[in-house]
Formats: C-alpha cells, structure tokens, sequence
C-alpha cells in the first residue's frame, strides 16, 4: 500500500486524539472504588488511563510531523490521497455483502442456504460481465456451502449458527 | 543433553503415528498453499486453522497449527521466485533474487534453493529452540511482576519499531491493542471497563475472532481492493537443490539461521525482519555483492534460511515467557491457551516434554515443506492462477464461521467484523498489524503485572526501576526508542 500523505495522516492524528481523550477521561471518570478499599494504585481506569495518555503523546506527534511535512499547506505533497477513489466502489460492495452475510443472513437462515447466497452472490457480481464465469457461481456456492458444512459439522465436530 | 535427547526421542515417538503424520502433511500443504497465495498470511492462516481445530486433542491442535506456521511461511517463496508478489510478508526479501532467476529461466532451480535455504533454516532454529529454551527457561525463573511488565512494554515497543517502516504508528497500533485488552471485567475486583453496558463485552473482546478479523477480513478487503498483474508464468527447471550450492554458501545458511532464530526470539518482531536482515548480513559479507537484487543464489538461500530459521526462534519466547516473538507466534500462543497448554516461566520445571513435543512438530512440518517443495511445484503454479472473485468469499465463510464456533455466539461474529474494518482502515494509514496483535496479547500480562507490582511494594514505583533485569530492560526500551530518532536525525 502506498504510503499516505502528510495530510491523510493530520487527518489520522485528529481521530487519534479523540480517541485517546475519550479514553482519558473515561478513565479518569471511572469508579475508584475506595468503597471497596481500593487504592488509587489499584483503580481499574488506572491502566487504560496510561495508555491513553500514551496515545495521546503519540497522537500528538503524528500531528506535530504531519504539519511540519507540509499537510496545512493544502497541497499533497506525496502519497496516496485519502479521498475516495474508483477502487472504494469495489471495497464498499465487499463490505456490503460481507456484513449482509455474517451479520445479516447467519443467523436467521440456515447456514448452508446463506452461504450458497453469499457465495453466488459474491462471485456473480465481481465476475461480472464474464458470463461464462457468473454461470459458474452456483456450482463453487453449492460446493463451499456443502463442504464447508460437512468439514466443520462432521469432522471439526463445530457446531455451526 | 542427554536428558533432552530421551524427551525428544519419546515425542517423536509419540507423534509417529500414521493420523499424526497426515495430519501434519495436510496442515503443511494448507500452510503452504495459504503461503503461496498474496495476501493471505501465515497469521491468517493460523488463526483460521485455530478456529478449526478447536475439537481435536492439544497435542494433535498445536500439530497442525504449528505445521501450517511453518508451511505458510515456506509457501510465500513460491509465488515471490514465480509472481515477483510476496505470498506473505516475510517472502518479499526472496522477490529480489528470486524473481532475477526466474527471470533467467531458473525458476526451478530458484524454488530448489529457497526450498533447501528453508528447510536448513528451520533445523538450525530447531537446534536453538532445544538449546535456548531450558536456558531462558532458567532466566524466566527470576522474573517478577515488574520484570514482565517491562517485558510486555519492551515487545509491544520493539515490535512498534522494527515492523512496518513508521515507528511512530508502530507503537500507535502497539498501544491501541494493549487500551483493547482493557475491556472488559479487569481483574481484581471485576469492574467492567468500556462494555456499554453490553453482557457479551464484559469477559472481554475474544482474542481468535479479533485475530480472524485483523487478518482475515482485512486481508480480504486489502486483496479486493488492489488490482493483481494477470499470471504469467515462466517455464520451471527442475526444483531438485544441489548439494553444491548448499556446501558452497554454508557460511550463508549458518549465518543467516543464526540472525533468524535471534530475531525470532525478540518479541513482536516477526519473519519479514528476519529474512532482511539475514539478506543484508548476505550482502555485506558476500564476495558477488554485485549479483544481489540481479539474481543472486546467497541472497535468495540468506532470505529463505533466516526467515524460515525465525519460525523456531519465535517460539522461544512463547515457551518460556509467554511472549509471542512474531504475529503468528501469538496467535499460535493464543491456540494454546485455548487447548489448556501453558507456556511461560514454568514450562521446564512442569512439563519439560511439551517443549520437545513443539520440536517434533517443527520437525514434522520440515519434512512436510521438503516433499511439497520437491514434488507440489506444478499443482502450486495451478494454485496460484486461481481467482481471487472465487477464493475470498469462500475464505470470509471460514472466517465466520471460525469466528463463531469459539463460543458459538454470533457476537464474535460482530468482533471479527469489527477487527477486520480496523485491521483495514490501520492498513490504509500505513499502521502495522504485527504491533496490534501483541498489544491485544500482552495486554492481559502488562496490567496483571503493574497492578501486581504495585500491591507489592504498596503503591512504590521504586522497584520498577531498580530491579536488575528491569533496568536491563528500561535501557533497552531507551535505546530502541533514542535509536531511531539518531537513524531519523541521520537520514535528513
């Protein structure tokens, strides 16, 4: 993966920051439980606390170095942008048949019926428009959905949603 | 020794059984394949095969895990010397060299040679994991809660620098898997931190579906996402090795298993590391420095023999302190948790056995990757044209469904999806997922170990810094650190 631009790593120090501020004062808010006779040593936020604290450091300096290699002036010096491209549209559909799959359809339908589905469907639609290839998908969704079952029911001894 | 030799001898006898050793071939050839293939990893592949073998016995478990750790990382050779694609990271130093042969019409003879680098590699970290193990063993004895405490910081710190090429976001995603094992129940009074509320986060987020998403579900959407050169493949020699080469370039091979075991034992730092450093030693010690990166025999055999040599040296650490040397390495330690093996400081005292019984499985995996190296080459180049449009969604069911048969609970599903957008976005921003991964495993160790430390000595930070082997390892998390800020000073 090409590295990211200065910019895309401001970007990346500001959701960093965030992150480790929630942290921070989610630690420093949580129960101290002194009723219970716990020390401040001994405090459950004290851990998370330190690491977002360390976090917070680190985030810090990503901003520091993405500012000083130029990501205020606008221009994008270097690297890949983090704006979206042609290939987010192929990303987004992975993603959307992904969770349709594992949280959508398991579940609720038997599991070989959804991964015949998913698997048809996901073939179908990144082979497309090679017809011959979209033709195809049935058959290797009915062969994973089968053997898939049959693995991890039969030999793995799993049980399977 | 001799003691030694007898518990090796009654493992290899315990493992030589007819289910054994298929058991061992077909995991080495899964290894191998999920190997050969770009951007499935010897991390993913462990991690799915963990969630496979969840029913069967420890021992027959960790054979077959230990097998596809071992096959994955030979297998990335295969399409680094026929694609010019690393098959895992670890494979990328073995393109430089590799492909020049291939290039040459030395396709096969490349393989030989990656395949012999490999095989010699593995036996010289298994020499030092039989040798090493009961010697640390002895160190790890002396450890104490402010000692491991260093040693989670100095792994997740380490890792951080040494994996990826921004030590910065290293040590960003480092700490980000140490602030996600927090969640859940801690340990001394139960409180639950950062749940929401929700009764499935309060035992914490489960570390095989968050290993299965990191590396699973994320290097599927990586794989979608980058458009691959179509195959072409050149016409593959004969892939027998010559003896020639390897007596010629000996020095080469015990070098290079030497800087690779000693790279596995460092925690976090991984196979990839190993394979460059050997290359360079290679190269700096080479008579035919000219021939590196053009097609170099000794180049290839430095990058296959230290990577492959970091397999054993990786375990090392896992045995003897539960510290993962290597991103597979956790996952594999992760494994044995799971099938109620536990490694660390005792391992010697209590069940000195085990450390040969990983031996023998080493050893088993290496004869596994010898005969699939001298006899798959032609199934692989097959195996390689596959799709990726066919391959990944039938990977993403097993990561589903490995992710749910843990604990048979559709909120590990939820995990994993989670893992695998996070794995996803940290790889677009250039963050390395070797440092997560021990983040999220040593977790659990660093705050069982502050919060122990701190009971002890009554809230007294003191002990932290005085104690020998803490001091040794401060200076060492000083060093790591202030040595990168130099080389970055240098370089601008």
């Amino acid at each position: 993966v090409e590295k990211p631009s200065p910019r895309a790593d401001l970007a990346w120090s500001a959701a960093w920051l965030a992150l480790s501020t929630a942290i921070l004062v989610a630690s420093w808010t949580m129960d101290r439980l002194e009723r219970l006779g716990a020390k401040l040593y001994g405090a459950p936020g004290l851990v998370p606390g330190l690491l977002g604290l360390v976090l917070l450091v680190l985030s810090l300096a990503l901003a520091v170095r993405a500012v000083r290699q130029g990501a205020r002036q606008g221009a994008l010096r270097r690297g890949r942008p983090f704006i979206l491209d042609q290939t987010w549209m192929g990303t987004a559909l992975v993603l959307a048949l992904c969770f349709g799959y594992a949280a959508g359809l398991i579940g609720r339908v038997p599991f070989w019926l959804a991964t015949f589905v998913f698997v048809t469907a996901f073939i179908a639609m990144f082979e497309y428009p090679a017809r011959r290839r979209m033709a195809l998908a049935p058959a290797y969704a009915a062969a994973t959905s089968l053997v898939v079952t049959w693995l991890f029911e039969s030999v793995f001894l799993v049980r399977l949603p | 020794m001799p003691e030694g030799l007898v518990l090796f001898g009654r493992s290899i006898d315990s493992f030589l059984t007819a289910e054994a050793v298929l058991w061992a071939l077909g995991a080495s050839l899964a290894g191998v394949v999920v190997g050969a293939l770009p951007g499935l990893t010897a991390t993913m592949g462990v991690a799915l095969m963990t969630t496979l073998t969840l029913k069967m016995p420890p021992s027959q478990a960790l054979l077959v895990l230990v097998c596809t750790y071992v096959g994955a990382i030979y297998g990335g050779s295969r399409s680094a010397i026929l694609l010019n694609i690393p098959g895992t990271p670890a494979s990328a130093a073995s393109c430089l060299d590799g492909y020049a042969l291939a290039r040459e019409g030395r396709a096969g003879y490349a393989m030989g040679v990656a395949t012999s680098g490999s095989v010699l590699g593995t036996l010289i970290g298994m020499f030092f994991l039989a040798l090493f193990t009961p010697l640390l063993g002895n160190v790890a004895l002396q450890f104490g809660a402010y000692e491991f405490f260093w040693l989670a910081a100095f792994g997740v710190v380490i890792s951080g620098n040494l994996t990826g090429d921004d030590p910065l976001k290293g040590w960003m995603a480092g700490f980000l898997g140490l602030f996600l094992a927090t969640i859940g129940q801690e340990g001394v009074y139960a409180f639950e931190r950062f749940t929401f509320g929700t009764r499935d986060l309060a035992g914490g987020l489960s570390l095989v579906p968050a290993l299965v998403g990191a590396f699973g579900f994320a290097e599927l959407l990586m794989v979608m996402r980058e458009k691959r050169p179509p195959v072409k493949l050149d016409p593959v020699d004969s892939v027998i090795p010559k003896f020639a080469d390897i007596w010629k370039y000996r020095r080469t091979i015990v070098r290079s298993g030497c800087i690779g075991t000693f790279i596995g034992i460092i925690p976090g730092v991984g196979e990839d590391s190993a394979a460059w450093t050997s290359y360079a030693a290679a190269k700096r010690a080479s008579k035919e420095k000219e021939r590196f990166g053009k097609g170099s025999v000794e180049g290839l055999m430095a990058a296959e023999t230290g990577d492959n040599a970091c397999v054993p040296g990786a375990m090392i650490p896992v045995l003897t302190l539960q510290v993962p040397g290597s991103a597979p390495a956790a996952v594999l330690m992760a494994a044995m948790l799971i099938h109620g093996v536990r490694p660390g400081p005792l391992i010697m005292v209590e069940s000195p056995q085990f450390v040969y019984d990983v031996i023998t499985m080493i050893l088993f995996a290496t004869v596994g990757i010898l005969i699939y190296g001298l006899t798959l080459t032609r199934i692989l180049v097959q195996i390689l044209r596959a799709r990726y449009q066919v391959i990944v969604p039938v990977i993403f069911v097993l990561c589903t469904v490995g992710a749910f048969a843990i604990a048979a609970r559709l909120f590990d599903v939820w995990v994993m999806l989670g893992f695998g957008l996070l794995g996803f976005a940290l790889r677009l921003g250039n963050y390395p997922m070797a440092p997560l991964v021990l983040g999220l495993v040593l977790g659990d160790l660093l705050e069982k170990s502050l919060r122990r430390g701190l009971v002890l000595s009554d809230g007294d930070v003191a002990p932290f810094f005085t104690r020998p082997i803490s001091a040794l390892l401060i200076t060492l998390i000083v060093l790591v650190i202030a040595s990168r800020f130099i080389t970055r000073r240098r370089a601008s």
